[in-house]
């Protein structure tokens, strides 16, 4: 039987959706076509947020830029890929990207470069989504008895999620550089538009601050890199070498009826994402003791409580006033924004940005463990203007406080409903029973998810104009959503006389506790309607 | 406001007059009424019955009116949006712990029960705040009310107890009034 063959060029792989149905498509047809395609349909965030990395990739080696905002700005105008770049790219590399060839397949090791008595690994190994070992999950039943084919396609896009998201088990295995923290990606309304969104100014350097050598940036297909199981950390050459990094070194195995059923599977090429800067898709949170640590999904509390370190005000970056940095990737859009409006001063036809969305991506591993508690895709209405304009970046982080602050005078409302309910006499009741008749009360479930939603629509909504009547606007429904939220949950407390006096008496300590931000919204009120009057 | 502006329920406004006019008797028969069951006491009837709602039957309702009726003859001191029983005992400052038992007994009362409690605590306001007025027309909604399966009564009341300085939302009730259709303006 011939050796078989699957080349991620011409064999479609790539999950996207068309106004005409989801498909599949090659490299060489994805970016032929980007701009007929809505997007990725790609059900696995960890996959789609790899194979978005990967085509960046190629995206910036085969246009060898964009060089300057303003490049970025007339490829944007073109409003599709002039295919010819990218087909002599991939015809060059074409050789590098067959995911069966014997001496170099794809994102893998060959053979050759294992130990004989290496042992087959079960391919679930590769996916976080999968059930294996230690980390069983809701969606798939595979386990590590049984054999589990999967099509070149599916090996192909699992490989490069395996490459980003994979723990580091103790021993020899590190931390994959995406595994621990929140990566960020923008999209917009075509894979096209996506593509170019999440480019940077590029000139074959490294633009993530180790090295200044010119054309020394390239990724691994290119240089032919050796896949050595290093357990200390290598920095990468440059941009696309960092998105394209290899965190595991896997060898596909093939059945004597061509089926991929299993794989040998090493460490890969170590790198610390810890450290500041390090991937241009993270964002950096300051702690209280003023150190940066990565922004991570954290349980129990959406993206969007945080949002404010996305929009982190540039130049406020290592002051007082900052709560992280903001990913380096939106300073591109920044800059670009800039110059998308000075070339409308001149242009009429200038085609603006549309309503973005910015995503984050990654897993919830479960605490101190190897293993994925959950894995999340979040999204927001990325407005531009906020990345360019400081007075909207404070309206947002005004609006936050308030939220928090309603949170907070919410839990103690609930906390004393509790007390009251479990006080007998004079007997203060036992505080984990205090704790369990609060978790009961699920104030926080009624609180944040509805009010998720009315955040969306303030973002959207905000610009220059408007930011005193949305932010009235917003203070409203925080504090609406707080008096209902604790109402439901005291509405199933119970309806006995005591039942009712636990309640009043919540309601008592979250009329307190709202009584600030009642005369916050009070004096946005009157200002608001003071300006509109006028 | 004045009372002319105040649209109330015609027994109310009956009952009022009875007081306009002095007609201690009449205030006297209403008052057989406690400590008997609901429609009980003959006395009643010439003041309540003509009262009852005509195009539907509703026990409950009349009962409630009965109760109201008698109460009235304890306590007849009525002002529109002056309030429920229990912002009257707490602006009293009557806090103690046989009130606080009080205010629960009524508060776990049920529709047969709660006249008898109520003629307890009209009596605690009567004694020492025989000069403050509570809205008798909001008091008939509520009693007619009592066994709503959200409690929303209850709620209020217990809201007037314990946390009365929480402003109340609006739309957050049922809006207060007669429950059939015959109104009547109160004269001055």
């Amino acid at each position: 039987m011939a050796h078989p063959t699957f080349n991620l060029v011409e064999e479609p792989w790539i999950p996207v959706a068309t106004k005409n149905g989801n498909t599949e498509l090659s490299l060489r047809d994805l970016f032929a076509r980007a701009h007929e395609v809505k997007g990725f349909n790609e059900p696995s965030p960890l996959t789609y947020v790899s194979v978005a990395r990967f085509l960046l990739a190629i995206t910036h080696r085969a246009l060898n830029g964009p060089e300057s905002p303003d490049e970025w700005v007339e490829l944007w105008q073109k409003g599709r890929f002039d295919p010819a770049p990218f087909e002599d790219y991939v015809a060059t590399w074409r050789h590098r990207f067959d995911l069966f060839d014997p001496e170099k397949p794809f994102a893998q090791a060959p053979l050759s470069e294992f130990s004989p008595t290496e042992k087959t690994k079960p391919l679930s190994k590769l996916a976080l989504e999968l059930a294996s070992g230690t980390n069983p999950t809701l969606f798939d039943h595979t386990s590590d008895d049984g054999e589990v084919f999967i099509s070149p396609a599916e090996a192909t896009r699992m490989l490069l999620a395996a490459m980003n998201y994979g723990f580091g088990e103790g021993g020899i295995y590190r931390d994959t550089t995406l595994v621990r923290f929140m990566s960020f990606l923008v999209e917009g309304e075509s894979l096209f538009e996506t593509l170019l969104l999440n480019l940077q100014t590029y000139v074959g350097k490294s633009i993530l601050g180790a090295r200044a050598l010119p054309n020394l940036d390239a990724p691994w297909w290119e240089t032919d890199a050796p896949l050595t199981e290093t357990k200390d950390e290598t920095l990468p050459l440059g941009l696309t070498d960092h998105l394209t990094r290899r965190g595991r070194k896997v060898h596909l195995q093939l059945n004597d009826n061509q089926q991929i059923v299993g794989m040998l599977y090493r460490p890969g090429i170590a790198f610390d994402s810890s450290r500041e800067r390090s991937d241009p898709f993270f964002a950096w949170r300051t702690s209280k003791d003023g150190s940066l640590t990565p922004m991570r999904f954290r349980l129990g509390r959406a993206l969007w409580r945080d949002s404010e370190v996305l929009f982190q005000w540039k130049s406020d970056e290592g002051s007082g006033n900052a709560v992280g940095i903001r990913p380096s990737f939106l300073d591109h859009l920044e800059e670009v924004a800039i110059a998308m409006a000075d070339r409308l001063e001149l242009h009429d036809d200038t085609k603006p940005l549309p309503h973005l969305k910015i995503m984050a991506f990654g897993v919830l591993p479960k605490s101190g463990r190897a293993a994925v508690d959950l894995w999340r895709m979040e999204q927001l209405p990325l407005p531009v203007a906020l990345l360019r304009n400081r007075e909207l970046v404070a309206t947002l982080r005004v609006a936050l406080e308030f939220a928090e602050d309603a949170a907070r005078a919410l839990k103690s409302a609930g906390r004393r409903l509790a007390m009251s309910l479990l006080t007998e006499g004079d007997r203060s009741p036992d505080k984990n029973d205090v704790a369990n008749q609060l978790s009961q009360l699920r104030l926080d479930e009624r609180f944040w998810p509805p009010l998720e939603l009315q955040f969306h629509r303030f973002l959207t909504d905000l610009d220059g104009q408007n930011r005193e009547e949305r932010l009235f606007m917003w203070m409203d429904e925080v504090l609406r959503l707080t008096k209902r939220a604790y109402d439901d949950a005291a509405h199933v407390v119970g309806v006995d006389a005591r039942s009712l006096k636990a309640q009043m008496m919540g309601l008592r300590t979250l009329h307190r506790g709202l009584k600030e931000l009642q005369e916050q919204h009070d004096q946005k009120k009157a200002y608001v309607e003071g300006d509109i009057a006028s | 406001m004045t009372d002319t502006q105040t649209r109330t329920h015609p027994l109310i406004g009956h009952l009022t007059r009875l007081v306009a006019e002095d007609d201690r008797a009449a205030l006297a028969a209403l008052r057989r009424g406690l400590g008997r069951p609901p429609g009980e006491a003959p006395e009643l009837y010439p003041h309540v019955a003509k009262y009852f709602p005509q195009e539907t039957s509703s026990r409950n309702y009349e009962n409630a009116m009965f109760t109201v009726a008698a109460l009235f003859g304890m306590f007849p001191n009525h002002r529109a949006e002056a309030g429920t029983p229990f912002k009257v005992l707490r602006l009293l400052d009557l806090e103690s712990d046989s009130t606080e038992r009080r205010v629960l007994s009524v508060l776990n009362a049920d529709t047969e029960t709660l006249p008898t409690h109520l003629r307890h605590l009209f009596a605690l306001i009567r004694s020492h705040g025989p000069d403050r007025h509570l809205d008798y027309g909001d008091l008939l909604f509520h009693i007619n009310q009592w066994d709503h399966p959200d409690r929303w009564v209850q709620r209020r009341w217990a809201r007037d107890w314990w946390a009365w300085s929480v402003p109340i939302e609006p739309d957050a009730e049922p809006a207060t009034g007669p429950s059939d259709s015959a109104t009547e303006e109160v004269p001055d």
